[in-house]
């Protein structure tokens, strides 16, 4: 795997399952992703229905903070592969493999993310918060 | 002992005296089947709540709540009831049970979105599948800020896309939850002669143009009701709802009968109480007494905090500080950064002086209100207002819909209060009339019993005669009436008589403290207030173990006493309200602290949400109160609105 390729899947991985501060109405921690799912539910009420209330602005703190994340777990992805440039592209594959891995099986199985707007429960895993 | 003789004494008198009441000739109470067993002529004190949500309400579903208007009246009759969060099976991992029942209550879910929710929570009906109804579903606190902001908070707001081009999808859908509610109203009215329980059917009208709360809670009298109930989006100013109730209820010739009650005149920015009208321009004499006829009552206290007064602004009086809201309205509450201080005109005691300043300009008091408290529970809990175990009231987003949550509430929320009225018996007929006479008064929680009469020539030795009670109504008016002409140059004369709670098994009554008088009155054009020490002792050193939450000191278990008034001008509009306060108690969150054994001395066990129990910002003590509906002076020569009235 290519030193870019490499800083893809990890960017990916930690959007999609990094557990993170979102600040709002409630505090929720979830990863990057359901950040930008949110908003994009924002935009969609205020596209399909109106701009009234609050939709607004939950919209643009949502928006914020999830491109906010998206730009700083591109720079910690960077940062990441940089450091394992050193090793041979063999081990670098597996390590970021292994990472990986680890990180979305935590995430599958230990209710990392606090998600109180959910229908369900307030804590759950990768499996249950985006939906 | 002398609690007991004394409570004996007041059955006695309601019994046996034979002083007619003022029954009204045309009692519309249609369908009671058999005259109540019960029924003192000289009025007994009945304990209800008439602000009540449940999951018809859109707020209270999309926190989570379940419960019906049919569950509601059964848990205010006793019954134990399960309260969110549920499990997967759909079963309550809380449950709720009125230590005593109460004798009325009243469901009043918000008529606003009463067919959307229908809609979106029922699988089929054309609607369910939109963006709107998918977000209620699946992500419901969301649901919950967009649209009660969008819906309740704006000017102008519309309905939602999936209502249909005129919102007739959505109106139509209104009429099943609405037909319900009179139902359950109607199944939990007791109609035998036992006359254990009366229900009435309202509804919630719930504007916040601009964030400010304008809401009224409007109550039927019998099952004869409106056809549609009033709300925001097709009714948006109160002069609206006003011309509504009189057109689609008073005068529609049927027996349809309604009175509004306003509340959290503390979190409306003042705007509960303006005095210009929809055009902008002050009001004059025929929509002052269009509101008067109909406002009839203000909560003086609720779950969402107390309305009384707010100390430094128009008021003085220090013990305002109680159950305050440190912010001006409820789009501030989530972000302390917004908190402001809300105007000394979003408080009654301002509004009944400011309208005694409108009766010398046109003639007419459009704020002659009497006062009750009530919860405003979201969890279809009529009565919960215990501090002790209270469990919150899941309102202004609390997410104990997904799980039970240390603290059961936001810390500036408090679990509301009772409305108490003076009736014959526990009918329609007797309460309605009851609170149309503004014979009522509010308490932040406990069942202390409160008597107030106001005359010219009531004697010093009244509560020693025996016929306090029979004397009062003969030789004045109760509380909620208007002092009657003048008896040469005599003062107003005031008898006050109050019971501690007695309590029930496991939640004891607390002891009384004293009894305040609030005197308001017009000077020179301007309201002025002054506090009068009537009985009691503000310094009988009763206090609070902090670490057992069990009251201290020396207290009493009834105060009876006559005051006059030293400082009476005949020619000024005046006004007088009794505030009985109980010694000092523990507030609903140092019980909170003290379940779940908060150690100070070990900071790093204190959970984040129970950080505050080791801090100062929220007070751990309170004083329960009860405050009475006010008696009205009115020199000669200035129309007395009540006497216009009805």
């Amino acid at each position: 795997m290519s030193e870019r390729s490499s800083r893809l899947v990890v960017w990916i991985a930690l959007v999609l399952a990094l557990p993170l501060p979102l600040f709002g109405l409630e505090q929720a921690i979830v990863p990057a992703a359901r950040s930008l799912m949110l908003a994009a539910i924002c935009l969609l009420v205020i596209g399909l229905e109106s701009a009234n209330g609050v939709v607004p602005v939950l919209a643009a703190l949502f928006l914020a903070q999830a491109l906010l994340q998206l730009g700083l777990l591109w720079i910690a992805a960077r940062l990441l592969v940089r450091a394992l440039a050193r090793l041979a592209p063999r081990w670098r594959t597996g390590l970021v493999a292994a990472a990986v891995a680890l990180l979305l099986l935590a995430g599958s199985r230990i209710e990392l993310y606090r998600t109180p707007y959910r229908a369900a429960s307030l804590h759950a895993t990768l499996l249950e918060v985006f939906e | 002992m002398r609690f007991a003789r004394a409570a004996r004494s007041v059955a006695a008198l309601s019994c046996s005296i034979g002083l007619s009441a003022q029954a009204n000739p045309a009692l519309r109470d249609g369908g009671r089947s058999e005259p109540c067993a019960s029924r003192a002529p000289l009025r007994r004190a009945f304990f209800g709540d008439t602000h009540v949500h449940t999951a018809f309400s859109f707020d209270a579903s999309a926190l989570g709540v379940r419960n019906t208007p049919r569950d509601a009246y059964r848990f205010a009759q006793g019954e134990g009831l399960g309260i969110q969060p549920y499990d997967a099976e759909g079963r309550a991992l809380r449950s709720a049970r009125l230590a005593r029942p109460l004798d009325f209550a009243v469901v009043t879910d918000h008529s606003e979105l009463l067919g959307e929710v229908r809609i979106c929570s029922t699988p089929g009906m054309p609607g369910y599948d939109s963006l709107v109804c998918t977000l209620t579903r699946r992500w419901p606190l969301l649901a919950y800020y967009i649209v009660n902001s969008a819906i309740f908070n704006i000017r102008g707001p519309q309905r939602y896309s999936f209502c249909g081009p005129h919102g007739e999808r959505c109106r139509d859908a209104a009429m099943a939850p609405w037909q319900e509610i009179q139902r359950a109203a109607e199944e939990a009215y007791d109609r035998t002669s036992s006359c254990r329980f009366t229900s009435f059917v309202g509804y919630e009208w719930s504007p916040n143009p601009d964030s400010n709360m304008i809401h009224r809670n409007v109550i039927f009298r019998g099952r004869a009701v409106q056809r549609v109930p009033s709300n925001y989006l097709d009714v948006p100013s109160a002069e609206g709802l006003w011309r509504d109730l009189s057109e689609q209820c008073l005068e529609r010739g049927d027996g349809c009968d309604v009175l509004a009650i306003a509340h959290n005149a503390n979190l409306s920015g003042g705007q509960l109480f303006r005095v210009e009208g929809d055009d902008g321009r002050a009001i004059d004499a025929a929509q002052a007494r269009r509101r008067a006829r109909l406002e009839r009552l203000l909560e003086v206290i609720q779950h969402k905090g107390a309305s009384e007064c707010r100390v430094r602004g128009f008021s003085e009086d220090e013990l305002c500080a109680f159950e305050l809201l440190p912010f001006a309205t409820m789009d501030q509450h989530a972000v302390k950064a917004l908190w402001s201080r809300p105007p000394s005109s979003s408080y009654a005691r301002e509004a009944l002086a400011d309208g005694m300043l409108q009766q010398q300009r046109i003639a007419v008091n459009p704020f002659k209100f009497g006062l009750l408290g009530s919860s405003d529970t979201h969890l279809g809990t009529p009565g919960l207002v215990s501090e002790s175990g209270f469990p919150g009231h899941a309102a202004g987003g609390d997410t104990s819909r997904l799980e039970i949550p240390l603290r059961p509430d936001r810390l500036f929320f408090n679990p509301g209060g009772l409305a108490v009225v003076w009736a014959e018996e526990n009918s329609r007929d007797a309460i309605f009339e009851a609170m149309r006479r503004r014979e009522t008064y509010g308490t932040s929680g406990p069942r202390m019993v409160l008597r107030l009469f106001g005359g010219w020539r009531y004697p010093a030795d009244l509560c020693d005669e025996g016929d306090f009670v029979a004397r009062g109504y003969r030789d004045g008016v109760p509380m909620g009436g208007d002092l009657p002409a003048r008896e040469g140059d005599a003062s107003p004369t005031l008898a006050v008589w109050v019971l501690r709670d007695a309590g029930a098994a496991g939640e004891p009554g607390g002891k009384l403290q004293r009894v305040q008088i609030i005197k308001l009155w017009v000077e020179d054009g301007a309201a002025r207030e002054r506090v009068h020490e009537m009985l009691g002792d503000p310094a009988n050193g009763a206090t609070v173990d902090a670490k057992s939450c069990r009251p201290e000191g020396p207290g009493l278990d009834s105060l009876c006493g006559v005051w006059r008034d030293p400082d009476f001008d005949p020619a000024v509009p005046a006004l007088y309200y009794a505030r009985v306060l109980e010694n000092p108690s523990c507030r609903w969150s140092a019980r909170v602290c003290l379940t779940n054994g908060v150690d100070c001395a070990q900071p790093k066990g204190v959970p984040s949400e129970l950080a505050y129990c080791c801090e100062d910002d929220v007070p751990r003590v309170i004083q329960e109160r009860a405050w009475s509906s006010p008696i009205w002076y009115t020199p000669s020569g200035t129309e007395a609105v009540s006497q216009t009235l009805r």
